[in-house]
């Protein structure tokens, strides 16, 4: 149980008072000579334990009175989710809330946990109160004051959003307010469907948050309302590839679109036996049809659905939706769909025999098509260097001087890729050091090694280098180098590959569009193994040549989140009608930009089910104080309600029974 | 006689001169010595008719009825009521328990003013008077007397009295019983702190011996309504052990001991047909005396 005004408890030993006050008066006894003592005897020897029963009923109930009206004071909550410390006005109270989409599933067939959770959150924050709001959501993860509870739940802070949440960059946002602001006594509320995906327990960082909170001056106390109740029938639709073909046919061309798609719901045994047909929605530019997909066990894909065109239609958008069940947010699932953009990779080099292994890894696409163009340029003649619709650059000369460098960071602000590489000046040992740098790295000079310098470790997990879909990791352990070069770094870098020694392999350059990239092995092969074990280099260029293709492309799949990207420019096509212009990246739906259309999605990791369990949150806070309130059942009504009504109906039950007690009893006359 | 006059605390003339007017009588025929206001076991020369009865010879002839005779030709003679004198013997418990009181009051003190007054009111009509005193046992006797010098006797004895001891009220009962000659009126004044089953067999014996009890029981107010505050060490004024107890505690079953005693007592009181009087020592015995007598005149008046 926890108390508003707990140290009004420290009146708690008054409840002993009428036990002294009887003490006291069994003391202050006088002596009288008596004459009746036969009847005092006989009284005496009548029915001792039933009156010994009733006085200490009596006193009972006076203790129990006073015990009552001291609670009653103290003003008791119903809930013990603020633990035996709670309790007193909180400083600040910062609540965390997950908007994303599983947090719209509704719980009691009209509310969704979000509401629920800000309907509880309301309820009790105003009963508990504080003097500073706060709320970090997790589309923004920024820390928004407010200047009471009611605006707070009012705002877009506790609206629905597509994008998926990150609980340990929200708390993160909260340590760094609470590092920022010094403030006094600070609650943190925490409400979240305890999606695996979305507290990522995994991750390192619960350990720096862990260590964060607890070397703050000021107490914290982190209270969870967790909703993990999944819904047992609940479907999602996923729209997994669109490609737009054109074929002739009887000598007539034909224009289709090649929708996959793939829909899911949770295994069970009614699933694993029965088939069901699932009407699937097609909409097309406002166009509707519909198709009955069959779903046995827990997914069913339908690969390349070919839906017919207009014959002059190059690009459009569409939406594919299954019926309403429990959560309709992953009911529906939007895409674009365009001519797809050249893959145009320009290549600045020095010395062909180097750039040759480059050339023919980013010549070849990986789906096989044969429209990849590699445009080769020597450093005279960057006059000519066109990167409008470059998928990427890859550079092994001298950085680019000042004449050359503002295309090229404009290309990069476009979200174009650019991949250095050591110039053969440098690998060749004709300079030491070059005196160019770009966006603050510079190549310093060249090493060679007697002895093959192996990689050491890799970030396997993004970027790059990352695994591939099946979990098989790329083989960059196995690549060999006798010579790499060594970069001096003015600005901050991500390390994604380093050698034997410390040195990088891979450096990536924060940006926030486009991606900027410095290999210090050389792709010659008299340098690196890159050329012979060409997997590693294939696979990295092909990565980047897909990104620049998204980037440079007129159409954009994106996964719902906020970037730096301004959405002043995007109109909504399709999606949710109440969404705000500002929150447009953050909401599934459609946007048309002034150049290309953006289809805004949940992300994968959504449809992971998964939760925690209750154990595994309280290691996530251990040695923190932490309380949590997990509705398992979903009919969890209120979480903190004050109960002094309870105590002073109790109270005045004991005096009622006291005064009962003590009445007189009826003596015949 | 003497002259001087002894002002006795117990003896108020106001009193005694307000009751001077009603008659002491008996419930049951006395055997006195002397003519008196009471009725006898035997015929006797009073204007009260009895019976007739066939004449044998032998009979006085002045008591034939001449006039039954001439009605039926047989010899009657016409039978009176005898008058006589009684005894009557105060049995006074003067134990410890008697001191007790309230209003400066006690119990012994208001059995010494009703012991007074019906003595006075018995010598003066001619009726002989006796007093024993009962503390463990019989403390003092003074034997029945109707002289009215007497009284004086009674009086000093009544001064004498002092508390003492516990009660041996039953086994003096028993001893008077026996000792005090047949049909006498025994009035017994104490608080009857005793089991009732004793006292049934004491005024069993009494009755057996045809005397006619009267049993004034004196209780004080904070007896009966147990009225004690705060948690008291009671000491049993006969010497007894104390108690310690709180009176909201133990108050309830008091009253529930008392009642039952009551009740108890009030069963012998009817087997044995005692007359008794439950007299709370707050209310003046001028009234109780009044009351005592005017149902015992009444009674006879309606026999």
């Amino acid at each position: 149980m926890s108390f508003l005004q707990p140290y009004l408890l420290l009146a708690l030993p008054v409840v002993a008072l009428p036990i002294v006050i009887h003490l006291i008066n069994q003391q202050r006894f006088q002596t009288r000579r008596w004459a009746a003592m036969m009847f005092l005897l006989a009284a005496n020897r009548m029915n001792k334990g039933v009156a010994r029963i009733r006085q200490w009923l009596i006193l009972a109930m006076r203790t129990l009175s006073v015990a009552a009206l001291i609670f009653a004071i103290a003003r008791p909550l119903s809930s013990g989710v603020l633990g035996m410390t709670g309790g007193g006005k909180a400083d600040t109270t910062i609540v965390l809330i997950d908007r994303s989409p599983s947090m719209q599933q509704l719980v009691d067939g009209q509310r969704s946990k979000l509401e629920l959770g800000r309907q509880q959150l309301g309820q009790t924050l105003a009963t508990l109160g504080s003097t500073h709001w706060i709320a970090i959501d997790s589309v923004s993860n920024e820390a928004r004051p407010f200047d009471s509870l009611e605006a707070l739940m009012n705002s877009t802070a506790v609206t629905p959003s597509s994008t998926m949440t990150s609980v340990p960059s929200m708390l993160q946002a909260s340590l760094d307010f609470l590092q920022a602001n010094r403030s006094g006594p600070t609650e943190i509320w925490i409400c979240s469907d305890l999606r695996q995906a979305d507290w990522d327990d995994a991750s390192g960082s619960w350990s720096v948050l862990r260590e964060g909170f607890a070397t703050l001056p000021q107490s914290v106390r982190f209270h969870l309302l967790g909703y993990p109740n999944q819904a047992e029938s609940n479907m999602s639709i996923r729209v997994t590839e669109v490609r737009r073909e054109t074929t002739q046919k009887n000598g007539l061309e034909e224009n289709s679109l090649l929708l996959s798609l793939a829909i899911n719901r949770p295994q069970s045994r009614e699933s694993a036996r029965e088939v069901m047909q699932v009407p699937v929605q097609i909409e097309i530019d406002g166009r509707r049809s519909e198709l009955a997909v069959p779903l046995q066990g827990s997914q069913a894909d339908v690969k390349q659905q070919r839906l017919p065109l207009s014959k002059d239609q190059q690009r459009g958008w569409g939406r594919v939706s299954i019926p309403a069940d429990s959560q309709n947010e992953d009911n529906e699932f939007y895409f674009v769909f365009d001519e797809p953009p050249v893959r145009r990779v320009v290549v600045v080099s020095d010395d062909s025999t180097a750039t040759r292994p480059l050339e023919i890894a980013a010549a070849i696409a990986a789906d096989g098509s044969s429209d990849a163009m590699v445009e080769i340029l020597t450093p005279d003649q960057l006059d000519s260097l066109a990167l409008d619709d470059a998928s990427l650059l890859l550079w092994q000369a001298s950085l680019p001087d000042s004449t050359i460098e503002p295309a090229i960071l404009q290309y990069i602000n476009q979200g174009g890729q650019v991949v250095f590489f050591p110039p053969s000046t440098l690998s060749s040992g004709l300079t030491k050091g070059l005196p160019g740098a770009f966006m603050g790295v510079r190549w310093n000079r060249w090493t060679d090694s007697d002895s093959k310098v192996m990689v050491e470790n890799w970030r396997g997990d993004q970027d790059l280098f990352a695994a591939t879909e099946s979990g098989s990791g790329l083989p960059v352990g196995q690549l060999e180098l006798s010579g790499f070069a060594s970069l001096q770094l003015d600005t901050e870098s991500i390390t994604l590959a380093s050698l034997t020694g410390g040195n990088p392999l891979l450096v990536r350059l924060p940006t926030t569009h486009g991606g900027v990239y410095f290999m210090t092995a050389s792709s010659d092969p008299n340098f690196s193994s890159l050329a012979s074990n060409g997997i590693v280099l294939f696979v990295a260029l092909q990565r980047a040549i897909e990104r620049g293709r998204a980037a440079t492309g007129n159409t954009l799949q994106r996964i719902a989140g906020r970037s730096d990207e301004s959405t002043n420019s995007w109109r909504q096509i399709a999606g949710r009608s109440n969404a705000l212009s500002t929150e447009f990246e953050s909401q599934a739906g459609v946007y048309q930009t002034a150049d290309r259309l953006v289809a805004v999605n949940r992300s994968l990791a959504e449809d992971q089910l998964a939760t925690l369990e209750d154990s595994k949150i309280q290691s996530l806070f251990a040695g923190l104080s932490f309380s949590s309130v997990i509705d398992s059942s979903g009919s969890m009504s209120a979480i903190v309600r004050e109960v002094w009504r309870v105590f002073l109906i109790s109270m005045i039950v004991a005096l009622l029974v006291e005064a009962s007690l003590c009445l007189p009893r009826r003596t015949s006359k | 006689m003497s002259t001087e006059r002894q002002s006795r605390s117990f003896v108020d003339p106001a009193v005694l001169a307000q009751l001077g007017a009603i008659p002491l009588l008996s419930r049951k025929p006395m055997l006195g010595s002397v003519s008196g206001r009471h009725a006898s076991p035997h015929r006797g020369a009073s204007v009260e008719f009895a019976e007739y009865r066939k004449y044998v010879p032998g009979d006085d002839l002045r008591r034939l009825d001449w006039r039954a005779y001439a009605r039926s030709d047989r010899f009657y003679i016409k039978e009176f009521d005898a008058d006589t004198n009684l005894r009557i013997v105060f049995v006074i418990d003067s134990s410890e328990s008697m001191e007790f009181g309230s209003g400066g009051v006690t119990k012994l003190h208001y059995a010494k003013q009703i012991t007074a007054a019906l003595s006075y009111l018995a010598i003066q009509q001619g009726d002989a008077a006796g007093l024993a005193c009962v503390g463990k046992g019989l403390v003092q006797n003074v034997p029945a007397r109707r002289n009215p010098a007497h009284l004086q006797t009674i009086y000093n004895s009544l001064e004498d009295v002092k508390p003492q001891g516990a009660t041996g009220l039953v086994d003096v009962l028993h001893e008077l019983a026996e000792t005090v000659r047949q049909r006498a009126l025994v009035v017994v004044l104490s608080d009857l702190f005793i089991e009732p089953d004793l006292l049934r067999s004491c005024f069993e014996h009494l009755r057996f011996r045809k005397h006619d009890v009267s049993v004034f029981h004196l209780l004080a107010p904070e007896e009966i309504r147990f009225a004690v505050q705060r948690p008291t060490r009671f000491v049993d004024m006969e010497g007894g052990t104390s108690l310690f107890a709180d009176p909201a505690e133990i108050a309830d079953r008091y009253q529930r001991a008392l009642a039952e005693y009551f009740d108890k007592l009030r069963r012998i009181v009817l087997e044995t047909a005692i007359d008794y009087r439950r007299i709370s020592i707050d209310t003046p015995y001028a009234s109780e005396l009044t009351k005592f007598l005017i149902d015992r005149a009444s009674m006879r008046s309606s026999r």
